[in-house]
């Protein structure tokens, strides 16, 4: 039986489902992610990165940018910002980062502090992947793909792949090291951090990594 | 169905590249499913617009749609106008009569209106209560298009039992979803970039049109497009536009037509007419429904887009406005946040003062106004288009009718 070695590009597309749950303060934010669904602080964290806006947002996740916009405190945000759910090893760790990330920054505050701002509502979202038929066999036939797929192709396999689908290099590193044999370019490509930078940026990373592998490799 | 019905691939290369593809491959697996949308007018307004051009892209992708529209007597439309103001936080009495109408509107409605599909979404509250009629197995959708977060308490507790018999319900956003014991989805409208209103128009056209219409193009023109209606604020416009004027020459142009739903649109209408009387540089343009050309002129021609609506359910002459690469000024609620990036693509404001605080700015710096016009069409370009929405849809299928 012989092994597929070509890259099978998907593409997802997801609708949003609200909770019906809303925090109207850092104090209830705090109580409302103790118990909120983990597909929805990872709708906040993670899928956002499909919804990026044209000028990124100061911060990479909702959370993030509701603390530094709504209620104003911009420490926080930053504390918040920082570590993305990819640096802990499961998802009720990184809640549990979130949790403590909160209680310590409140211990700080006034009891009474109060959010003129809109408050936060917790989503989440139902993804749907599907095969787009594009294949590529080789480097040339992948960059051609890059410039061909939507966003969405994007953030499945950069970021999806990684978050959902168990494989923590990313498939287009993955791809690259295992079907291709090149372990220096899977390297390059593992390292382009979708948490900082919108998804077109990805793409433009992975074009230009392609390319300098064609010339003479990534070193 | 205005400027004709464009096939799919006619959005290749205006749309984000592969949204075409991701479209067909969604679609896939929904050939010969049966799709029924009940809204309440076949002309004017943004549901209507949207369905006309949305539902030939469905139809194409193997999915058989069909458009039923409510008809009833002018009271039915009084009270659902009624509904409407009051579910957008309008302090007016929604009484016992209006119920009565409205009920019996709906019941005389289904004794004639063909509901059976695998899906059925129903637009807006005017035709809520035909849920009544859902056979066993059929899905039924309400999706929503006005601001829900302020609802008048009446008028809630008469619509909410109808709304719980649904299978999900669809908001803009999720500062307007009730607690529901349904699913509540979020989905934004959408505009057409190639329908008669958004397609691309050569500059000769654009002035042509706009002189037509006795619209001066000397001088910077600041628009606002919409149906004349309090939550839109004609009058806040107009005031913010004659604090500007004292220290810049420029025109306002308020155009709006009407929609067979909305008996109250002469009212204000006269109103703003009253208030623009005297003033030679405020031009008030009563539009027919399918003057869609002579609007995307006027918004081509304007140096600013204001929308400064003080409730609205998405605002899309945003996105319109956006998609002609032009600064929008609008105000800050509902929609209009999620379409405006604040400083980036245009100025979300909150008062007369704040409104023409952003339009004076906007009118010192044009070459800033062109980089954010020209950041508020990628941001149209990837977010706010029919492929998206044509998208959005189809998953709604997938989850719902598959």
């Amino acid at each position: 039986m012989s092994i597929d070695r070509c890259f099978h590009f998907w593409g997802c597309s997801e609708i949003r489902e609200s909770l019906g749950l809303r925090a109207d303060s850092l104090r209830h934010l705090l109580e409302r992610l103790e118990s909120a669904p983990q597909e929805s602080i990872y709708y906040h964290t993670v899928r956002c990165l499909l919804r990026h806006r044209v000028v990124p947002t100061p911060y990479p996740d909702d959370f993030s940018n509701w603390v530094a916009n709504e209620a104003r405190d911009v420490a926080l945000a930053e504390r918040l910002a920082f570590h993305s759910p990819f640096d802990f090893p499961d998802g009720e760790s990184f809640r549990h980062h979130l949790l403590e990330t909160l209680d310590d920054h409140l211990t700080h505050l006034p009891a009474s502090t109060v959010i003129l701002g809109e408050p936060f509502y917790f989503l989440t979202g139902h993804l749907v992947a599907v095969p787009l038929e594009i294949v590529a066999r080789d480097l040339q036939s992948f960059r051609g793909a890059l410039t061909e797929v939507d966003d969405s192709a994007l953030y499945y396999h950069g970021v999806e792949a990684i978050g959902r689908l168990g494989n923590p290099r990313g498939d287009f590193a993955a791809w690259a090291e295992d079907a291709l044999g090149l372990p220096s370019l899977a390297r390059r490509i593992a390292e382009i951090d979708p948490f900082v930078m919108s998804l077109a940026g990805v793409r433009a990373r992975l074009l230009e990594l392609v390319d300098r592998e064609r010339v003479g490799g990534t070193k | 169905m205005t400027g004709g019905a464009p096939r799919l691939s006619a959005y290749e290369g205006v749309a984000p590249p592969g949204a075409i593809r991701l479209a067909r491959y969604l679609a896939r697996d929904l050939s010969g499913k049966s799709f029924l949308h009940v809204n309440s007018t076949r002309e004017g307004g943004g549901v209507a617009e949207i369905l006309n051009r949305l539902l030939p892209l469905l139809d194409e992708l193997g999915i058989r749609t069909r458009w039923e529209v409510i008809s009833g007597p002018p009271e039915f439309f009084v009270a659902t106008k009624r509904i409407h103001n009051t579910l957008q936080g309008a302090d007016l009495p929604f009484t016992r009569a209006h119920q009565e109408v409205f009920l019996e509107t709906s019941r005389a409605a289904l004794r004639h209106m063909d509901l059976a599909a695998d899906l059925v979404m129903i637009h807006d509250p005017q035709p809520a209560a035909l849920i009544e009629a859902r056979a066993s197995g059929a899905r039924w959708i309400w999706r929503c298009h006005i601001d829900l977060s302020r609802p008048a308490r009446t008028t809630r507790s008469f619509l909410e039992p109808f709304v719980r018999r649904y299978d999900g319900a669809v908001f803009h956003l999720a500062e307007f979803a009730w607690r529901l014991p349904i699913p509540s989805y979020l989905i934004h409208p959408s505009i057409d970039p190639l329908s008669d209103k958004n397609r691309e128009m050569n500059p000769r056209e654009v002035e042509r049109r706009v002189s037509a219409l006795g619209v001066p193009l000397d001088r910077p023109v600041l628009l606002q497009v919409s149906r004349f209606d309090p939550f839109k604020d004609p009058l806040g416009v107009i005031r913010a536009f004659r604090l500007v004027r004292k220290v810049r020459d420029c025109v306002l142009v308020l155009a709006g037509g009407g929609a067979s739903d909305d008996p109250e649109g002469a009212e204000v209408l006269a109103r703003v007419r009253e208030e623009a009387a005297d003033d030679l540089d405020i031009h008030v343009l009563l539009l027919p429904n399918d003057a869609h050309l002579d609007i995307n002129a006027l918004q081509r021609a304007a140096a600013v887009v204001i929308q400064k609506s003080t409730r609205e359910g998405f605002g899309l002459t945003v996105a319109e406005a956006m998609w002609k690469a032009k600064p929008v000024v609008g105000g800050a609620v509902g929609g209009i946040t999620r379409q405006i990036q604040d400083g980036v693509t245009g100025y979300l404001v909150h008062s007369d003062e704040g409104c023409a605080y952003a339009l004076r700015r906007l009118l010192n710096d044009p070459v800033e106004g062109r980089r954010m016009g020209e950041l508020g069409r990628e941001h149209a370009r990837r977010h706010l288009l029919i492929t998206r929405h044509l998208a959005d849809y189809l998953q709604m299928l997938r989850l719902h009718a598959s």
